[in-house]
């Protein structure tokens, strides 16, 4: 075979794996597929290692989010790991909870060569439709082994009341 | 039974080195990504290489550092783990469900130099570092030049 025809058949074959790959991931992720965006501007003439792992790493990261109703509340739990406290922002919008972080190379991560680099780092956005209207001032987050868990309470007028029915003598 | 689980991280991963390979005529690389029947999802790694030590970086959130076990057996390291649901009832109000539960399972090949007795580990945010320093006698010398 001539180089060029190894080259195509190496391409389709990429190509391929891609297709295939990409649906899987589709499928199987639903909306959880984010894009990560660069933040890291280049500072200097010379790219540290740090920016080189954003710009040469995973430009998407699997950010599965979990919603759960119940009568009174709304809570919803989102795998985004490690992340420092002060880089999330969370704001609640029209029945749209709308998470933003800046995922950051820590400071010591930035030596040495890469051999393998599948995470993603930069910012993100995720939005997720809520199924009621919510207080928003009353919402409390909290962040632990990973994942960021959001809890809403409804608004008094989207809470479920149960009516007894009395029977009448 | 031989059955294979579609790993979509694993397709885009030899994605990845298949077009590394074919762009610059490299050689396989140190990961390895036969990941096997028994996971359920699979956790994106980082790994680094020092002067004196290798790093790896896994994203695993939502399992708790108890649940994590690693493991060094000729060359191959291993990690598995199992995340866990946090609430086992009220499966009822669920409106979105994305997150995968289950066990994790990844193997590595270490190269020579990896010293495996000094191996250490820990969990932090739902990432997991492992440090594996290299053997004092490859680590690189420096030689001085004598006038």
């Amino acid at each position: 075979m001539s180089t060029f025809e190894q080259l195509k058949h190496g391409l389709e074959q990429a190509w391929d794996h891609l297709g295939e790959g990409w649906r899987a991931l589709r499928e199987r992720a639903g909306q959880a597929l984010t894009r990560f965006h660069p933040t890291e501007q280049c500072e200097g003439a010379v790219e540290t290692v740090g920016e080189q792992r954003v710009r040469h790493g995973s430009r998407w990261g699997l950010l599965a989010a979990e919603l759960l109703e119940t009568e009174d509340h709304v809570e919803v739990r989102l795998e985004v790991p490690g992340m420092d406290l002060q880089n999330f922002d969370i704001t609640v919008h029209d029945q749209i909870l709308v998470v933003r972080g800046h995922k950051q190379v820590a400071r010591d991560e930035r030596r040495g060569s890469y051999l393998i680099s599948e995470r993603a780092f930069g910012s993100f956005e995720r939005a997720l439709p809520l199924p009621a209207p919510v207080e928003d001032s009353r919402a409390e987050a909290h962040y632990r082994d990973g994942v960021l868990t959001v809890r809403l309470p409804k608004q008094a007028s989207a809470r479920q009341r149960r009516i007894p029915v009395e029977a009448r003598r | 039974m031989n059955m294979r689980r579609y790993e979509p991280w694993s397709l885009l991963n030899q994605l990845n080195n298949e077009m590394n390979a074919l762009m610059e005529g490299r050689g396989p690389s140190l990961g390895d990504s036969s990941t096997l029947a028994t996971s359920d999802w699979v956790p994106a790694v980082d790994i680094r290489e020092e002067p004196d030590r290798y790093l790896i970086h896994a994203d695993v959130p939502g399992v708790s550092p108890d649940d994590i076990e690693i493991h060094m057996e000729g060359g191959v390291l291993t990690l598995k783990g199992e995340r866990k649901r946090e609430d086992t009832e009220e499966r009822e109000g669920y409106k979105r469900v994305e997150r995968v539960y289950g066990s994790f399972y990844r193997r590595f090949s270490l190269p020579d130099t990896a010293d495996a007795e000094r191996i250490t580990a820990n969990s932090r945010n739902g990432v997991l570092e492992i440090v594996i320093p290299k053997q004092e006698k490859m680590q690189p010398r420096r030689i001085e030049v004598q006038s």
